[in-house]
């Protein structure tokens, strides 16, 4: 948290326009179009150590790519819409379906299931661009108050996942096989469920946002969702979400989301010169992962 | 001079076929074995160098003179599939190579060995550093020509004193990195007061560089007045983001980029110019390089210059390190854009 | 934990298989000089596939590896083009290298970081400050004796396979016969269990993790030979093909299974059916399908397959619940969970 502050402060310094209106509702909309791929991966990592959804990336990509072919074969929005979002739910349940049947670490599974659909997209497509989309789908930057659509709806959402994930009971089973599986088998709970309701919720939810995403631009590409993984983990981890399992808070996702937005953002202000960004970045990863181990291991001590 | 040049080449070179042609030589009707390897097969950009690759196939089909002729690259821009790709091809003993390399230098040795093993290597779009890697260079344009356009269209919209941010793909493209240089030449030569305000890169992907160029106009504008978007992937990024900033109008953005991508954005009025070459002409060329080459044919030498035959599109000087020039660059508008699908 | 003996046979048999099945795809395949070729591509993965599986048996990973590889590549080069002896720069890249791995160590085994956390922020920063340094220049040129190392041969074997071989065969043995070795599995099926059994579990994980840059830094000047460039963006997508050489190898995510033989076989076998789909002339995309859909069934297969009759009852995994257990004398079975990991 510190680190958001601590940063905005310096790059606002070095040049005036990041508090700008214009530069905040960027880093919000940018946020927002992740923020929810975020939410998902942390579901997943939170069933327990050796679970991540690394096939985000693809699940992103499938179905921004097929989202755009139907709306520019003509099939309106109300239909296109759920398209995204239930392809989204089948790969991630093919996600989960391995993992449970198979008893595979989702971390396998779901690198496996990323080069497939990694290399059948850029198959499917050929390389082509999707260019010729009808204006309706331009949904995604229809502008209320200032911010586009895709922000108000990512941010929504996952305020609205904030309350579920802190009452529902479906999802604290997650974080008790994240915490210690056998006392929750113990106590009843079917293990092998939560990690397969999560692997799909975040394919859901990557579906989803693909189309969100997309649906700011005019024409769709093949790489969309490139090296959306990386950042994805990063975010979710950042904000709070152990790598161990059975820890984080939905509202520290947001935070990590926008922070890495931020970091990039900032990159470009600080305007250090661009070939530096990547090392910049990885920098502050670090910074704010080291920091917030130590700050966990401090609570720790403390308790003990 | 040098029309008539080329007329008496043409000429002449009518007469050499037709002299093959009757001489009956039947190693002109085998066919040869021709691998085009893109720097990435996920573009429209290279799609429509091989559309016009294809297009020379049939044409040489016709005349009698077969080419099984093989599309294949890395998915993405990788400079190790690409050696990897090329290394296997080389395995295949294929007659000629035409290659897009992803990086300068990286290609060498591997292109090295192809030519060692008899292949034709011909190179298109983007060449290695060193001219003996290869056997021909097909360029699709200097990169002063492409820097001088560019700089002249920023100069002609927004003035000579402007601030300017150019976004790039990727700090290692060989041909970005080319044309930045050419740009800043332009610049110092003709317009001393222009500045570049900031070079940013969207690493050839659509996220990225949609977030860079909105960067950099929530970062830079008003002292930002043009956008220079040097790859077909950023500069209708740029556009969409100048669209959505609402800023259609104050700032210019200019790049290259294939027409089809821009379509949207010249007809609403956000892009006014797109750079570019034709990327089909540039395959057809290229192809039609490669097959002179293995078969011998349409070579000729005219006062210590070679030309090369390139189809329909006439006869090419053979330059300095066997590099042939496709042709200048070529500015896309509202009165011609639509003239063109690729 | 797995049958490690079950898993090589399979893969053995799975690699020959691959074999007569590529052979049948193209007739190019079964050339020697091929196979040398596609396997030498494969040397630096290879290498440094190794260290992670010994990182993989311990149950952490090591992302930065690849990232590794192009910072010290790109040190080498600025050493040499400053005036270094290219040997010496070399060794001092390599030296690099190593320290690179210490810093991840530290931040595993004195912070407490986990490694996927700190080898994902390494893996960032460090292809970021290749990239800073190099700012897509790239250095070539090297003196013709340094390149010998990545193309040369010896008897007809590439020095990089006899390097590959011989740290194969050595870090094999290692596994097998000493103590080091079986302090491996032990920190991998049972970490708290092994330090109280007196395993200096933070020592093993340093040498580890040093170890791997080390390696990273020799696969860097073995790459760089052979590309005979050094250049920031090298080996990009490596990260991927080295987890996935391990645990196609048979190497268990959770830990504590994990075989040099496999892993340096599943390296050889993502290189033959790579190179033979190429031969074959079957396009990338469907490739990297192909090479998905292996991964996942080699998963399914080994979880099936693989298991040894020995289990271990680990409280943090989802174990499938087999009856009929016999237990070994290896420290296990915390039914009370009271690790670090709380």
């Amino acid at each position: 948290m510190i680190v958001i502050v601590g940063l905005a402060l310096v790059a606002q310094f070095v040049n005036p326009f990041f508090l700008s209106f214009r530069n905040i509702t960027s880093l919000l909309e940018n946020t927002a179009v992740i923020v929810l791929v975020v939410i998902g991966e942390s579901l997943v990592i939170i069933n327990g150590f050796g679970n991540a959804d690394l096939s985000v990336s693809s699940i992103y990509t499938v179905s921004a790519v097929t989202s755009a072919q139907l709306a520019a074969a003509g099939i309106p929005m109300f239909l296109v819409i759920p398209w995204s979002i239930g392809i989204g739910i089948a790969l991630g349940a093919l996600n989960g379906f391995i993992t449970v049947r198979f008893n595979i670490p989702s971390l396998v599974t779901t690198l496996g299931t990323m080069i497939t659909w990694e290399g059948f997209i850029l198959w499917w497509t050929g390389g082509m661009w999707i260019a010729n989309l009808p204006n309706y789908w331009q949904i995604g930057s229809y502008k209320i108050a200032g911010l586009s659509l895709a922000t108000w709806i990512g941010f929504i959402i996952s305020i609205l996942m904030i309350f579920f994930v802190k009452n529902m009971a479906f999802f604290r089973k997650f974080y008790a096989c994240g915490s210690n599986a056998n006392a929750a088998r113990f106590v009843g709970i079917n293990i092998k469920k939560p990690i397969f309701y999560a692997l799909t919720l975040s394919g859901m939810f990557s579906g989803f946002s693909g189309f969100l995403s997309a649906s700011r631009f005019f024409s769709v590409t093949s790489n969309i969702g490139s090296n959306l993984t990386l950042p994805v983990v990063a975010s979710a981890v950042v904000g709070g979400t152990s790598i161990l399992g059975g820890r984080g808070k939905m509202e520290g996702n947001i935070l990590g989301a926008f922070l890495l937005v931020e970091i990039s953002s900032a990159t470009v202000f600080l305007n250090i010169g661009a070939v530096w960004n990547e090392a910049f970045e990885g920098l502050i990863i670090l910074i704010a992962i080291i920091s917030d181990v130590l700050s966990e291991k401090r609570r720790h001590a403390l308790r003990a | 001079m040098k029309k008539s040049a080329v007329v008496v080449v043409v000429v002449f070179a009518l007469l050499m076929i037709g002299i093959f042609a009757f001489g009956g030589s039947t190693t002109l009707t085998k066919p040869i074995t021709v691998y085009m390897v893109p720097k990435f097969t996920g573009a429209p950009y290279f799609v429509a160098c091989e559309q016009g690759a294809m297009r020379a196939v049939k044409e040489l089909d016709e005349l009698g003179l077969p080419v099984k002729f093989h599309f294949m690259g890395p998915s993405t821009a990788n400079t190790e599939k690409e050696i990897k790709m090329i290394t296997d091809i080389i395995a295949l003993h294929p007659d000629a190579l035409l290659y897009s390399s992803n990086d300068f230098q990286a290609l060498i040795p591997v292109l090295k060995r192809a030519k060692a093993a008899g292949i034709k290597v011909v190179g298109f779009d983007a060449d290695v550093a060193d001219p003996n890697a290869r056997n021909l260079f097909v360029n699709q344009a200097t990169f002063s020509g492409i820097g001088e356009t560019l700089i002249d269209l920023v100069a002609r919209n927004v003035g000579s004193d402007a601030g300017i941010a150019i976004l790039s793909a990727d700090p290692n493209a060989a041909n970005q990195n080319a044309w930045i240089a050419a740009m800043k030449h332009a610049i110092a030569k003709h317009y001393p007061k222009m500045h570049i305000v900031t070079i940013q890169y969207g690493k050839d992907l659509p996220g990225p560089s949609f977030q860079a160029a909105q960067t950099i106009i929530n970062a830079f504008y008003p002292k930002v007045k043009a956008i220079v978007a040097i790859t077909s992937v950023a500069f209708p990024m740029a556009a969409q983001a100048v669209w959505q900033a609402g800023l259609k109008g104050k700032i210019y953005v200019v790049g290259l980029s294939t027409p089809n991508d821009m379509k949207k954005y010249v007809k609403n009025g956000v892009v006014k110019d797109v750079v570019l070459w034709n990327p089909i002409n540039l395959g057809y060329l290229a192809l039609y390089a490669a097959n002179d080459l293995v078969r011998g044919m349409m070579i000729s030498n005219v006062n210590g210059t070679k030309y090369i035959g390139g189809g329909k599109l006439g006869f090419f000087k053979v330059g300095k390190n066997n590099t042939i020039l496709l042709g200048k660059p070529f500015i896309f508008t509202a009165q011609n854009i639509n003239q063109f699908n690729f | 934990m797995r049958d490690v003996k079950k898993i090589e046979l399979i893969l053995l048999g799975i690699m020959v298989f691959v074999f007569v099945f590529m052979s049948f795809l193209s007739k190019q395949f079964l050339n020697v000089s091929t196979l040398l070729q596609i396997m030498q591509l494969s040397a630096e993965l290879g290498i440094m596939a190794i260290p992670m599986t010994l990182i993989v048996i311990t149950g952490g990973i090591d992302l930065s590896m690849a990232s590794t590889l192009a910072l010290s590549g790109v040190i080498m080069g600025y050493l040499w083009l400053f005036g270094l002896n290219i040997w010496l720069a070399a060794i001092l890249a390599v030296v690099f290298a190593g320290t690179a791995g210490l810093f991840n160590a530290v931040m595993i085994t004195k912070f407490d970081i986990p490694p996927l956390l700190a080898t994902l922020g390494t893996w960032a920063l460090y292809r970021g400050m290749a990239t800073g340094i190099d700012q897509g220049r790239g250095v070539s040129g090297f003196p013709q004796g340094f390149l010998k190392l990545g193309e040369g041969t010896l008897m007809g074997i590439p020095y990089s396979l006899l390097i590959w071989a011989t740290i194969s065969i050595v870090i094999y043995f290692i596994v097998i016969k000493t103590r080091f070795g079986r302090y491996l599995f032990a920190i991998g099926n049972n970490e708290t269990g092994a330090l109280y059994s007196g395993v200096p579990v933070k020592k093993i994980k340093i040498i580890i993790y040093v170890l791997a840059g080390l390696l990273a830094g020799l696969a860097a000047v073995i790459y760089t030979s052979r590309v005979g460039a050094a250049k920031s963006n090298a080996d990009a997508n490596g990260v991927l093909g080295i987890v996935a050489a391990a645990v196609l190898g048979g190497a268990d995510v959770k830990g504590g299974s994990g075989t040099i033989f496999g892993t340096t076989i599943a390296v050889l076998i993502i290189a033959f059916i790579d190179s033979g789909l190429t031969l074959a002339n079957i396009q990338q995309t469907v490739q990297e399908v192909i090479l998905g859909i292996i991964l996942v069934g080699s998963i399914i297969f080994y979880e099936y397959v693989g298991k040894s009759k020995i289990r271990y009852s680990l409280t943090l995994q989802r174990d499938s619940s087999e009856e009929g257990d016999t237990k070994s004398s290896l420290p296990t079975e915390s039914e009370v969970n009271n690790t670090r990991r709380s």
